[in-house]
């Protein structure tokens, strides 16, 4: 655990003095921003705040989001050699995944912890519908984590950050759009098997709208679990291969 | 020009050989997988892959044996293999929380939560019923969202009700059989003792008002269909039920009867002249502008009736013909006095401040929103409009066991009109001291008799129901939630739409105030957050 908790110090404080990180946190707060402030003007006078409007984008915005938080995470470490040292260092693979995944979901956190304040500002001139508002954020907050998860697998996989998060793009993008490709299948068996595995399908009809269901919980969780697992398969590859 | 010799060494065929041989027999075991039978390009990818594989280990056997036996070899088939036993216990972790059905509503006016309404109406439903949906690949998204709101009916209904979901596109003889014409349609229908459905009882869910409205609608639909009768009152020049025109009431008409209820006409006069009773079943008489007044006779039948426990919904108006209807001092006026403490006065309510086109053309002042009648009526949003009022006089000192009360205002400046023949030939309003009488007036009152149970109530306006405005603000929930009190089923009926409504509350802001949201979302926060960067990479180059 004081493995984990060392990695996980250790990243944060990256992100923290990390131009790019604060890059980042910029683009998806004006994203963000413009998007509450034009749900804000749509709604007036006619009807209730869309309380899901950020959540809502940062489900497709994790898409492009994620691989740029995760690409250096391991794959930094692979280039420059310092993935060897901690190797060899008394801290597991596990910890040293973990470590780093958690870093960056806590950075993630923070970023959607300013975008709540936007609900909290809401309080100042209407009644929000606070509900919706933390059902969506743990959605997004819980989406969040599977895709950063999934970005570690290619992290780990690739010494090139470029090349890294391509590959998590696609893949992100790829159970991004399997909920539409889900509409073109010849039955809806097949067309809900797929919808079943991407990650929007756990989102925009449950956490979106207000519901939590126990099932996309596990389901987020499932896919950190086992894309974690991965990860830790492969960085301990290193030592045999 | 210089010649180069290209050379193909053993470890590159070998090398190409192992890529063949690997996808072939990927391709060839994922494709039985996924058919479960060897089709020709299942056998071709598995014929493929094994002389692919043949060959890799003929041109490089040393590696070939080295990815056999070697070290690389067990830890990559024991971490797929951990990795596959993961998956597992998520994908089954995944299927028993799928199975449970475990969620929650968050939101601020339960929106995905069976509203006490509907268990009301689910507690009366005694044969089966099947929810059939029918969803194409296309519509699964819905039909997810759907069906968090039917199997609530399934769990409420103690399995009473079931549901069934059908691609119409698989099943072209069941999509005929519904006559099913979009995407996401759903019906429900009652189940046979044999399991079969009862397919004359079938009736299309109607997509307007958000799933549980309109499912709890048309459950209460079916549940009530024939049991309900209400009678329009024929004998006196009404408006007529079947009348499309402006003037008609077939929209109302055709709101009731779509409800469930069955609407019949009956002729006062003749029952009258007969000896005649209304019947048993009438759990509503309706009077929609008679143009004369009843007779000693009518009243008696009227009567008759109200001592049963009948309910009488009356719309009078301003009619400019001898022996008007509701007159004054005419016999059913005292009747109505003297049972009920109310009576509409010759007159016609001017209400200015009010006034649409004309003083005389008014919307609703106030509203005692307290009533079950008017309880929806906000006079906001659903303001109501008459043509040509009359106004109500009420007891405050009713008669022995009725209660009595005023549902609709007009405003403080408005006035009684008494000169109805300078009105009906001129249509000139004055106020004459001495003879008009000051505002506000009720235009819509109601009473009840506790010991009979009969009720009343009382309009002095029937244009408001007519199909031309009908549509207009909240007349025709003032029409619907009056019939429904009148009918003594409020539990049963739902045609309103007074229990689904959303508490989340619109947004007023002024523009200085989402100026100042604007600035502080969309430049400050991410400003402060860019300058940290800033701050840190000028740090990062000064050091």
């Amino acid at each position: 655990m004081s493995g984990t908790w060392y990695i996980f110090r250790r990243e944060v404080v990256q992100y923290l003095t990390s131009p790019l990180a604060y890059t980042v946190a910029f683009a998806i707060l004006v994203i963000t921003g413009f998007l509450f402030v034009g749900d804000l003007t749509t709604a007036l006078t006619t009807r209730p705040v869309n309380a899901a409007v950020v959540p809502s984008f940062l489900a497709f915005g994790m898409v492009v989001f994620a691989p740029i938080l995760t690409m250096r995470l391991l794959a930094e470490e692979s280039r420059e050699g310092t993935l060897e040292l901690l190797l060899t260092a008394p801290i597991s693979d596990t910890q040293i995944v973990l470590g780093k995944f958690l870093g960056a979901w806590f950075y993630y956190t923070i970023v959607l912890m300013i975008t709540f304040s936007y609900q909290i500002i809401l309080l100042t001139i209407t009644r929000p519908d606070l509900g919706h508002a933390i059902s969506a954020y743990l959605g997004i907050w819980l989406y969040g984590g599977a895709t950063l998860a999934v970005g570690m697998i290619f992290s780990a996989l690739s010494e090139n950050q470029i090349v890294a998060a391509f590959l998590t793009f696609a893949t992100l993008l790829l159970l991004w759009f399997a909920e539409y490709a889900a509409q073109i299948v010849g039955t809806v068996e097949l067309a809900q098997i797929i919808r079943q595995l991407t990650l929007g399908g756990h989102f925009s009809s449950s956490f979106g709208v207000g519901i939590v269901r126990l099932e996309d919980i596990v389901y987020y969780a499932g896919i950190m679990v086992v894309a974690l697992f991965i990860a830790i398969r492969v960085v301990e590859s290193q030592r045999w291969r | 020009m210089r010649n180069e010799n290209i050379v193909i060494t053993r470890y590159q065929i070998g090398l190409i050989a192992s890529i063949v041989g690997a996808t072939g027999l990927i391709l060839g075991i994922v494709g039985f997988l996924w058919q479960g039978s060897f089709t020709t390009f299942i056998i071709s990818s598995l014929i493929v892959g094994g002389l692919g594989t043949a060959l890799w280990a003929l041109m490089t056997p040393s590696e070939f044996r080295a990815f056999i036996q070697g070290r690389q070899v067990r830890q990559s088939i024991s971490s797929v293999f951990a990795a596959l036993l993961l998956l597992g216990i998520v994908i089954l972790a995944y299927g028993l929380a799928q199975r449970a059905v475990i969620s929650m509503d968050m939101t601020i006016d339960n929106q995905y939560t069976l509203s006490d309404t509907t268990r009301q109406i689910l507690r009366r439903v005694t044969r089966p019923m099947q929810i059939t949906g029918f969803y194409s690949p296309r519509g699964v998204a819905f039909r997810e969202i759907d069906d968090q709101f039917w199997r609530q009916y399934e769990e409420e209904s103690g399995g009473l009700i079931t549901r069934r979901y059908v691609d119409p596109d698989v099943e072209p003889g069941l999509r005929s059989q519904f006559q099913v014409v979009n995407e996401g349609e759903v019906f429900l229908s009652f189940v046979n003792p044999d399991g079969s459905l009862d397919m004359p009882s079938t009736q299309i869910v109607p997509r307007e008002n958000g799933q549980e409205r309109d499912m709890s609608q048309t459950i209460s639909r079916m549940l009530i269909a024939g049991s309900v009768t209400v009678y329009f009152e024929v004998g006196h020049g009404e408006y007529d039920p079947e009348d499309s025109t402006q003037q008609g009431l077939s929209r109302i008409n055709l709101g009731i009867q779509q409800s469930g209820l069955i609407t019949l006409p009956l002729s006062l006069p003749e029952l009258a002249a007969s000896g005649g009773r209304i019947p048993d079943d009438a759990s509503a008489l309706i009077f929609a502008r008679p143009q004369t007044d009843l007779s000693e006779a009518e009243v008696i039948v009227l009567d008759d009736y109200l001592q049963r426990g009948g309910s009488l919904f009356i719309m009078a108006d301003a009619v400019f013909v001898d022996n008007p209807f509701l007159q004054e001092n005419g016999i059913f006026s005292q009747y109505l006095w003297n049972n009920f403490g109310l009576r509409p006065l010759d007159a016609i309510v001017v209400d200015p401040p009010m006034g649409v086109r004309t003083p005389v053309d008014i919307q609703s002042a106030a509203v005692f929103t307290g009533n079950p009648i008017a309880s929806r009526l906000d006079s906001d949003t659903a303001q109501l409009q008459f043509n040509i009022v009359r106004p109500i006089q009420i007891n405050t000192t009713p008669p022995a066991n009725t209660t009595n009360g005023q549902i609709i205002l007009s405003s403080d400046q408005s006035f009684a009109e008494r000169n109805l023949i300078a009105f009906g030939q001129s249509n000139t309003i004055n106020f004459d001291d001495g003879q008009d009488i000051r505002g506000p007036f009720a235009t819509v009152a109601w009473a009840d008799n506790q010991a009979t149970g009969a009720k009343l109530l009382l309009t002095g306006d029937a244009d408001f129901a007519t199909n031309g405005l009908v549509v207009v603000g909240g007349n025709s929930i003032l029409f619907t939630d009056g019939l429904v009190w009148l009918s003594g089923f409020a539990d049963q009926l739902n045609f309103g739409v007074q229990f689904f409504g959303s508490t989340a509350p619109f947004m007023f802001a002024s523009g200085q105030q989402l100026d100042f949201i604007a600035f502080l979302t969309v430049f400050l926060i991410p400003g402060v957050v860019l300058l940290s960067g800033l701050a840190i990479w000028y740090r990062r180059v000064r050091a």
